[in-house]
C-alpha cells in the first residue's frame, strides 16, 4: 500500500492542488472574498510544485527502477499540469463570469 | 536456463481431469457458463449487437437530416433517437465492449486459469445483456427517453418531461452501471492478485496496465453518475428538490455530477483501446513496444488527470473565468501522455518490420483519425473557442473522431487481431481490407464535413434544417459516408459469420508470432501449466516456453484441489501465495442477474407488486450463491512446482475476498464523497442561508455513540473467534446499528426533503446510510446464520470478516455523514 501511494504521489499532489484551487475559488467567489483568490491560489502552486520537485529528486537516483521510474514519470507530468493550472492566475482576473 | 518448475513426464490422468473439471456445461444448462473465454465473446457479442443496433438509429437520424425540411422523422421520435443512440453507444456499447475484451483476454494474458470471480463476470454480463434488450426495446414503445444523453434538468425533471420515458434512462442506466462495477471488481482484484508467477508489475503486459487503471477509473467515476440518477429518480418521483431553483435547487449539480462521471467516461474508453493497440502494434511490428515504461506512466497519469476535466463540458455556463482556466489547462496537460502513446506506437512501428494486414490498416486509421479528433479537442479546450463552437456540430465530430477513432477502429483491430485466440479460423484477409476502407473512407466523409457545418452554425440535436442555411450540401455528404461506414460494418458481420467459429480448446493459434502469454497452447482451463516469466514478451525471449507449458512443466499443472482452482500471487512482485478454489457453473448467478434486471424494469413501468415478486426472486438466488460461497478449507497445503507448497485456504488482508471487499469500499466512499459534494455545492448555490443547526448536538452524539459501539462489539467477536469462542456480541451490535441510525433520522425530522434543497440533501445522506445499514446488517444475519449452520468457526471464516469489515465502513460513514449534517452548519454559523 505504501509503495503505491509512493508511486503515485505526484498525481496525488495533482489532485489536492486542483481540488483546493478549485474549491477555493468557487467559495471565495460565492463569499465575496476575491482579493484573497489570487494569493490562496498562488502559494498552494508554489506548495505543489515543491512537493513534486521533492518526490522526483528523492526518486531520481534509483529512476531504473520501475517502482521509483513510475513515481519521477508522475510527478513531472504533475509538476506541468500544476504549473500551468497555477499560472491562470497571472493572466485571469477573480470571480469574473463573462 | 533454469530446472524447470515440475519434473517431466507429467502423470497419466492430470490432463484428463483439468478437461473434465474445466469442461463448459452442455444444452440448456450452457446458459449457466462461468469460463472467462464464453463469458468473454457472449460479452464481446452484446456489445457489439448493440453498436448495430445504435448504429441503425444513427442511420435514420442521417436519413432525416440529408435535405432540408425533411419530414420523415418527426421531432419527438428525433429526439428519442438521438438519445437513445448516445445512450446506447455510451452505456451499451463501448463501456461493455472494453470491459469484454478484458473479461475474455486477462486471464490467458496474465497467466490465470480464470478471474477469481467467474461467477460475478456471469453475474455482470446477464444483467447488462437482458438489462439492455430490454431498455432499447423502449423505443418500439415510444417510451425511450428524450432528454439526450447526458439528460440534463430542468428538461428531464418531472415539469418539463412528465411520463415515464425518462425514468427509463435513470433506472435502466443506473443498473447498467452496477454491472460495469460489477466488472471493475473483478478486474482490478484478477489483474492485481492472479498474475503468473515472476510478471512483476514491470513485467505486466500494457492492457494489463489499462484495464487496472480503466477498472480504476469506474470505481471512481461511476458513483457519481449512480448518485446523480438517484437524486434526479428522488426529485422526479418524491418531489425532493435538488435541482429546480424554485425549491433552492439548482441544475449545474446535475453537471458537475454526470461530467464527473462523463469526462473520465471518455478515457475509460479510450485507455482500453489504447492498451490493445500497445499490444497488436508489437506484434505487427514484431518489435517490442517502443518505451513501455513511459507508456505505462502516460496510462496512470491520463487516468488521473482526466478526472480534473470534467468543467470543460460546462464552459458556456457562467462559472467564473478563472475556475474554468484551471480546467482549460489541465485538458492542454492531458494532450501531453496523449501524446507520448501516439509516439511510442509510431516509434515502434518504425523500428520493426511492419506486417500490412488488417489490423495494423486499423491501427494506422485509429492513429489518424484519433489525432485529429486530439487536435479539434485541444481548440475546444480553449474557452473562447468553445464558446463559439459549442452545441454546434463541430462538437458533434470532434467527438466522433474521439470516440470512433479512438475506440471503435483499435477494437476492429482487436477483432481481427484476437479472433483467433477463440476461432478455429482467423477472420479473411481480403474482406478485411475491404472493410477497413469502407469504414476509414467512409467515417471521414460523414464526420470531416460536419466541423464545417459546425462552424456554419448548424446546432446540434436539431430534427432539420431550413434550405436557406446553406447546410444541405454537407449534410448530404454526411449520409453518404455514414451509409460507407455502415456498409463497412455490414461487410464485417458478414465475414464474422462465415469465419468466426468459437473454439477456446482448438483455436487457430498464434498467427501472428506475437510474444505474450495469451498465445500460448491453452484449451477451456486457459494454460496447462501456469508459466514461470522472466520477460516482458515471454514468448520471443524465452524459447521453448509453449512445449514446456503444454506438456505441464511449470506451475500447478494439474488442479491441486480437485475443482477448479487457480493461483493467487502477491500484488508488486507476482509471488505465489496460494491457491483459490473457483466455483463451478450454477444457475444462481444467471437468475439473479434476470430478476435484478426485471426487478429495476418493471419499476420504470410502476408494477411494483411484481417487481417486488422479481426482486424477491433475485435476493433469493443471491442468497443462495452466497450461501455456496467459502467452502471449507480444503486440507493440506498444495504443491505447485519447484518446491513451492501454498496453501488452498485464506482468509484476511491476503485473501481475493478482502481485496473485492476493500474495492466496493472504495466505490462506496466515492459516492459518498459526490454526496458531501453534492451537499456543500447547494450550499453554495443556495440563495437562502441554510439554518445554523439542525438538532440539538445531543442527538448526533447520541447517534455516534451507539454506532461506534457496535462496531466495538464485533471487534469483540473477531477476537472471541481468534480464541475458539462465539460471535454472539453481534446480536447485540444489530439493535446498536439500526437504533443509531433511527436516531440521526429522528434529529432530521424538523426539515422535510420536500421542504427545500437542504431537507432533501439531508435527507439524501439518511437515505444512502439507510442502504449501507440494511446491507451490513443482512450480512450479519447471514454470517450468523452460518455460524449456527457450523459453516462458520476460527479458520473458516472469510463470510465473517467481510462483513465486519462493511459493517466498520458503514459506521465510519455514517459518521461522517453525522459530522457534515450536523458539525458543518454550525462551523460556518
Amino acid at each position: 500500500m505504501r509503495r503505491a501511494l509512493w508511486m503515485a504521489s505526484g498525481v496525488l499532489v495533482w489532485a489536492a492542488h486542483f481540488t483546493a484551487i478549485y474549491g477555493f475559488t468557487g467559495l471565495a467567489c460565492a463569499r465575496g472574498w476575491t482579493g484573497a483568490v489570487a494569493w490562496v491560489v498562488g502559494a498552494a502552486t508554489a506548495l505543489a510544485l515543491t512537493a513534486c520537485v521533492a518526490i522526483i529528486a528523492r526518486s531520481w537516483t534509483r529512476r531504473f527502477d520501475f517502482l521509483a521510474a513510475v513515481a519521477v514519470g508522475l510527478a513531472a507530468f504533475a509538476l506541468v499540469a500544476v504549473l500551468w493550472e497555477g499560472l491562470s492566475i497571472t493572466m485571469v482576473p477573480a470571480c469574473v463570469s463573462r | 536456463m533454469n530446472a524447470l518448475p515440475n519434473p517431466m513426464p507429467r502423470p497419466a490422468g492430470e490432463l484428463a481431469e483439468l478437461e473434465r473439471l474445466w469442461q463448459p456445461p452442455r444444452g440448456l444448462r450452457f446458459l449457466t457458463v462461468v469460463n472467462n473465454t464464453y463469458i468473454g465473446v457472449m460479452y464481446v457479442g452484446a456489445a457489439l449487437l448493440f453498436f448495430l443496433l445504435a448504429g441503425v438509429l444513427a442511420l435514420v437520424m442521417r436519413t432525416q437530416l440529408a435535405v432540408p425540411e425533411n419530414e420523415l422523422v418527426k421531432p419527438a421520435l428525433y429526439n428519442q433517437l438521438f438519445t437513445m443512440h448516445g445512450t446506447v453507444m455510451m452505456f451499451l456499447f463501448a463501456v461493455p465492449a472494453v470491459e469484454a475484451m478484458g473479461i475474455l483476454l486477462l486471464p490467458n494474458m496474465l497467466g490465470a486459469r480464470d478471474l477469481p470471480f467467474p461467477r460475478l463476470s456471469a453475474y455482470a454480463f446477464w444483467a447488462y445483456f437482458v438489462g439492455g434488450l430490454v431498455f432499447f426495446a423502449s423505443l418500439f414503445f415510444g417510451l425511450a427517453p428524450t432528454g439526450g444523453w447526458f439528460m440534463y434538468p430542468p428538461l428531464t425533471t418531472e415539469t418539463y418531461s412528465p411520463g415515464i420515458n425518462e425514468d427509463f434512462w435513470l433506472l435502466g442506466i443506473g443498473f447498467i452501471e452496477i454491472s460495469a462495477i460489477a466488472g471493475a471488481v473483478e478486474i482490478i482484484v484478477g489483474i492485481l492478485r492472479t498474475r503468473a508467477p515472476g510478471m512483476t508489475l514491470a513485467r505486466m503486459p500494457v492492457f494489463a496496465w489499462a484495464m487496472l487503471v480503466f477498472a480504476l477509473m469506474i470505481v471512481f467515476a461511476f458513483p457519481a453518475v449512480i448518485l446523480a440518477t438517484l437524486l434526479l429518480e428522488l426529485e422526479r418521483a418524491f418531489g425532493w428538490p435538488f435541482f429546480s431553483p424554485g425549491g433552492g435547487g439548482d441544475p449545474l449539480l446535475w453537471q458537475h455530477l454526470f461530467w464527473f462521471f462523463g469526462h473520465p467516461e471518455v478515457y475509460i474508453i479510450f485507455l482500453p483501446a489504447a492498451g490493445m493497440v500497445s499490444m497488436i502494434v508489437p506484434a505487427m511490428a514484431q518489435a517490442p513496444l517502443a518505451c513501455t515504461r513511459l507508456v505505462v506512466i502516460a496510462l496512470l497519469a491520463v487516468g488521473f488527470l482526466s478526472f480534473g476535466l470534467w468543467v470543460h463540458h460546462m464552459f458556456a455556463t457562467g462559472i467564473p473565468r478563472l475556475s474554468l482556466s484551471f480546467f482549460q489547462a489541465a485538458s492542454m496537460a492531458v494532450a501531453i501522455p496523449s501524446g507520448i502513446q501516439v509516439f511510442a506506437w509510431i516509434a515502434t512501428f518504425a523500428k520493426g518490420r511492419v506486417q500490412p494486414n488488417t489490423p495494423t490498416l486499423f491501427i494506422l486509421g485509429f492513429l489518424f483519425i484519433f489525432v485529429l479528433g486530439g487536435l479539434t479537442g485541444v481548440m475546444v479546450a480553449v474557452v473562447p473557442f468553445d464558446w463559439q463552437a459549442h452545441d454546434t456540430y463541430f462538437i458533434v465530430a470532434h467527438l466522433h473522431y474521439v470516440l470512433i477513432g479512438g475506440m471503435v477502429f483499435p477494437l476492429f483491430a482487436a477483432f481481427y487481431y484476437w479472433t483467433p485466440y477463440v476461432s478455429r479460423n482467423a477472420l479473411s484477409e481480403r474482406a478485411g481490407r475491404w472493410v477497413f476502407a469502407l469504414m476509414f473512407v467512409g467515417f471521414n466523409v460523414a464526420f470531416f464535413p460536419m466541423h464545417i457545418t459546425g462552424l456554419l452554425g448548424m446546432p446540434r440535436r436539431v430534427h432539420t434544417y431550413s434550405a436557406a442555411a446553406g447546410w444541405d450540401t454537407l449534410n448530404m455528404i454526411s449520409t453518404v459516408g455514414a451509409f460507407m461506414l455502415a456498409a463497412g460494418v455490414l461487410l464485417f458481420v458478414i465475414d464474422v459469420a462465415r469465419r468466426f467459429r468459437l473454439s477456446p480448446e482448438s483455436n487457430a493459434g498464434n498467427v501472428w508470432h506475437a510474444g505474450t502469454l495469451e498465445w500460448l497452447p491453452s484449451g477451456t482451463y486457459s494454460t496447462r501449466s501456469i508459466p514461470a516469466v522472466e520477460s516482458d514478451y515471454p514468448l520471443w525471449q524465452q524459447p521453448g516456453l509453449a512445449q514446456q507449458v503444454e506438456a505441464g512443466a511449470h506451475y500447478l499443472p494439474g488442479s491441486a484441489t480437485g475443482a477448479r482452482d487457480t493461483l493467487v500471487t502477491s500484488p508488486f512482485e507476482a509471488r505465489p501465495q496460494y491457491v483459490q478454489r473457483l466455483p463451478m457453473p450454477g444457475w444462481a448467478p444467471v437468475l439473479a442477474a434476470w430478476f435484478t434486471a426485471a426487478f429495476f424494469l418493471l419499476l420504470t413501468f410502476k408494477l411494483v407488486w411484481i417487481s417486488a415478486a422479481c426482486g424477491i426472486v433475485a435476493l433469493a438466488a443471491i442468497v443462495q450463491w452466497g450461501w455456496s460461497l467459502d467452502a471449507a478449507p480444503g486440507g493440506s497445503p498444495a504443491d505447485i512446482g519447484a518446491g513451492i507448497r501454498v496453501p488452498t485456504y485464506m482468509t484476511g488482508p491476503r485473501s481475493h475476498a478482502w481485496w473485492a471487499m476493500a474495492v466496493l469500499m472504495l466505490v462506496a466512499a466515492s459516492l459518498y464523497g459526490c454526496l458531501a459534494f453534492s451537499y456543500l455545492f447547494l450550499w453554495t448555490a443556495s440563495p437562502r442561508p441554510w439554518p445554523a443547526s439542525v438538532a440539538p448536538m445531543a442527538l448526533p452524539l447520541a447517534a455516534l455513540a451507539m454506532l461506534v459501539a457496535s462496531s466495538a462489539l464485533w471487534g469483540h467477536a473477531r477476537r472471541s473467534l481468534e480464541r475458539g469462542g462465539g460471535i454472539g456480541a453481534t446480536w447485540i451490535a444489530l439493535p446498536l446499528l439500526l437504533g443509531g441510525w433511527a436516531v440521526s433520522a429522528w434529529s432530521l425530522r424538523d426539515f422535510a426533503p420536500t421542504r427545500d434543497a437542504h431537507g432533501a440533501i439531508v435527507h439524501a445522506f439518511l437515505s444512502v446510510d439507510g442502504f449501507f445499514v440494511a446491507v451490513a446488517i443482512t450480512l450479519a444475519l447471514f454470517a450468523l446464520a452460518r455460524r449456527m449452520a457450523g459453516k462458520l468457526d476460527g479458520a473458516r471464516r472469510v463470510n465473517f470478516d467481510n462483513a465486519r469489515l462493511f459493517w466498520h465502513y458503514t459506521v465510519g460513514q455514517a459518521a461522517v455523514g453525522l459530522a457534515i449534517v450536523h458539525g458543518f452548519p454550525r462551523i460556518v454559523a
